[in-house]
This record gives structure tokens, sequence and C-alpha cells, in this order.
């Protein structure tokens, strides 16, 4: 139910996820921030389970918390998709954590954004766009066709919207508001929190 | 597949999950030392775990031993490690191809989920689409081949066998190991 998309630009990495929190057919929440930031320039974007999801995103937040407290260093993009899909694949035999991830960070020592897809059984693989959910299955093809990776922001925030409002519009199930965020070398930053409403029907229908 | 003192083995680089892919670039087959290749099927997260357990193991064997493991060896403790899992196994098939001792003789070995060995002298195969790879192999295989020989066929058998299987394919790695080296080239297959 939940969507995740995400995809490395330039010089940035851009994350969308829709904000309903619901539990069967309620929707519990419409304002729900699933792209939890696990540092400066970090984001765990979480589907699957809420609950599960709030304890591994805390899990890994406070771990890498501790990691940089004493090392006084803070851990890259790939480092943090190891550690946390260790996580995943000890816990899938013992406590298995229903949640599946999509993990984007900058990292200023490459200059890079690099962007992971972690699976709840503890499948990772570093990609350069992809989604979680029903979202995948629509998205999927819109950046194969669009995305190349020289894409500046404003041409990556189009691409964002062309693929939130595939999803809105023919995923039977409502997500209308979609939250996006960047990671840039200044950290984390929240683009916008989009509406997005395919209801409106063009003339020619009304006339009829 | 086994050819003239080489051995090369060929995989396909989809990741998927069920019916969708995800990725077209997942590497399955890794060097384990200069003598001997190690290839994996199956789920995604035990391949992964396994792959850091095997480097973490020979990286420890390479200290304590101060030598490289020879292919039968390493092979020997990928089953032992396998059939460790014996009731909660690792959902993967593995394949060990190498040369093995001071003539490079060719060295293969297959196992399943638990780590039942076989040491064929023609060929292996593991995947999805293993049956179809079985079947083709054993048509174009012939012993003593040269390295470029067994090159094109493996590539050939590979890229028939994945244009068959739903499940494989999205491009394609083959490594040919030889005395003097491993020699990698990807493959375009069908993108279907």
């Amino acid at each position: 139910m939940d969507s995740l998309v995400g995809f490395v630009g330039k010089n940035y990495v851009l994350m969308a996820g829709d904000t309903n929190a619901g539990r069967s057919i309620m929707r519990l929440k419409d304002d729900f921030d699933k792209l939890v930031p696990i540092d400066s320039h970090k984001i765990l974007a979480k589907s699957g389970e809420i609950g599960d999801g709030n304890q591994f995103c805390n899990l890994i937040i406070r771990n890498v918390s501790l990691y940089r407290i004493r090392n006084e260093t803070e851990l890259t993009t790939k480092s943090v998709a190891h550690y946390t899909r260790r996580q995943l694949a000890t816990a899938i035999r013992k406590n298995p954590y229903s949640v599946n991830l999509l993990l984007g960070g900058y990292d200023k020592k490459d200059q890079k954004g690099s962007l992971y897809y972690l699976d709840y059984l503890g499948s990772s693989k570093k990609i350069n766009y992809g989604a979680q959910g029903y979202a995948a299955l629509f998205v999927g093809s819109i950046l194969d066709r669009f995305w190349n990776e020289d894409l500046d922001f404003e041409d990556g925030l189009e691409l964002m919207k062309k693929c939130l409002k595939e999803v809105e519009k023919r995923l039977i199930i409502g997500t209308r508001c979609f939250l996006i965020k960047m990671i840039n070398s200044d950290g984390i930053s929240v683009v916008e929190k989009v509406m997005i409403n395919s209801e409106k029907k063009n003339e020619i229908e009304e006339e009829n | 597949m086994a050819g003239k003192n080489c051995v090369a083995i060929a995989g396909d680089t989809r990741f998927g999950v069920r019916n969708q892919t995800v990725a077209l670039d997942s590497n399955r087959i890794f060097k384990i030392n200069n003598r001997t290749l190690f290839g994996m099927t199956g789920l995604n997260t035990d391949i992964l775990t396994l792959r850091e357990s095997f480097k973490f193991q020979m990286n420890l064997y390479n200290l304590e031993e101060e030598r490289e493991i020879s292919p039968k060896t390493f092979a020997h403790n990928v089953a032992q490690t396998l059939y460790s899992k014996r009731f909660g196994p690792y959902f993967i098939t593995p394949i060990i191809a190498g040369l093995e001792g001071e003539d490079y003789t060719p060295f293969l070995c297959a196992t399943d989920l638990i780590g039942a060995m076989e040491f064929p002298k023609s060929f292996v195969v593991a995947g999805t689409g293993e049956e179809s790879l079985m079947g083709v192999c054993e048509t174009f295989y012939k012993e003593n081949m040269e390295p470029e020989e067994l090159f094109e066929v493996v590539s050939q058998c590979l890229l028939a066998a994945v244009d068959r299987d739903a499940l494989s394919g999205w491009g394609s790695v083959v490594h040919v190991l030889t005395k003097d080296g491993i020699t990698t080239k990807r493959l375009r297959t069908r993108k279907d």
C-alpha cells in the first residue's frame, strides 16, 4: 500500500513517499512522514508494517549515531546500507521486520548521491532509480524511459512529479498526497508536499 | 564449463522479485582467488550473506595458512557451511569452478542448498533456467576446448537458456579462468 520512489540525480538524491498511514481498509493518518532522516545526509524511506518500520528505523538511527560518537566520523551511505542489510538478514530467520526500504544518501567525500533498495529479507542492491511497493510497477518503466545520470534538479523534480501523477492516477488505492525530499551536499531538505488530483475531467468529456 | 586447462562461469545479472525486475547489474559470480571462481543463484539475501561469510573465511584462511585455498578445499568448505544449516537452509545453489594443482586441471563442483556435492568433468548448471541450460550445454559441450572456444560455447549456452526462461536475462557476464588470469566479458541478452 505504501509507495516510495527515489532516484539519483546529478549531485543530489530525490526521494518521495506517500503520506498515508493505514490499517486494513482504514486511513489512520494522511500526513505520515515515511522518509526518516538517519543522519544529516541520509534518508531511510520505510514501507510495510508501521510498528516494525518505527522500531527498525530507530535501531538504525541509534546505531549510526553511536558509531559517529565512538569514532568521530560519519558513515558512508554504502556502509549504512551494508549495516542495515545485515540487521535485516539476521532478523529474517529470528524475528523478522516486515519493512521494505529505500536508503538514499549523499557522500561528501565522493560528492555523489547513492540509492539502495533493501528488502525485508535482507536483499540489497545499489540502484540509480527505483521504487518500493505497488508504485514500482507503474514507475519502473517511466524511470527507465526518462532517467539519465545528468538530471539537474528542476528536471528531476519534474520527473518525480510525473511518476507520482502516474501512481495517483492508476493505483486503485487512493494515494493523493506525497512528500518529496532531496538530499544534496547541504543536507536533507523537504522539497514539496504534493497533492495530486487527477479527477478533473478535460473539456471534451464535460461537454458530453 | 570445463575446457583444456581452463574453466568458464557465466551468469545473468538480473535482480528481481518474482515477476518484477529491480536491477540489471547484480553480480553473482565472485572471485575467491586466482584459481577459484564461485557463483551462486537463489535468494539474494542469502547470496550476499554467504558472500560476506566466505570472504571472511577466506581472508582468515589466507592469514592462517599463508597460502591460497585450492578449489577442492573451498568446495568442501561451501558444502560444510551449507549443511551446518541443514534444518533452516540458505536458499542458494552454488557452483565452484577452478583450476586445481600444479598442472591446472579444471575442477567443477555443484551442490544443492544443503551441501550435497557433485564433481562433474564437463559442466555444471544452476538457477531458474537450469533445465534449459542442461539441455543446451549437453549439446554443445565437447572435451578439451581452448579458452576462446570455451568462451563461445558458454556464452551461447547461456544466451540460449535465458531466452527461454522468463526470470533470467537482462544482461549477462562470462568469466574465463586460465592459468594466465581471468577474462571477463559482458554480453547483451534479451531484455524481457
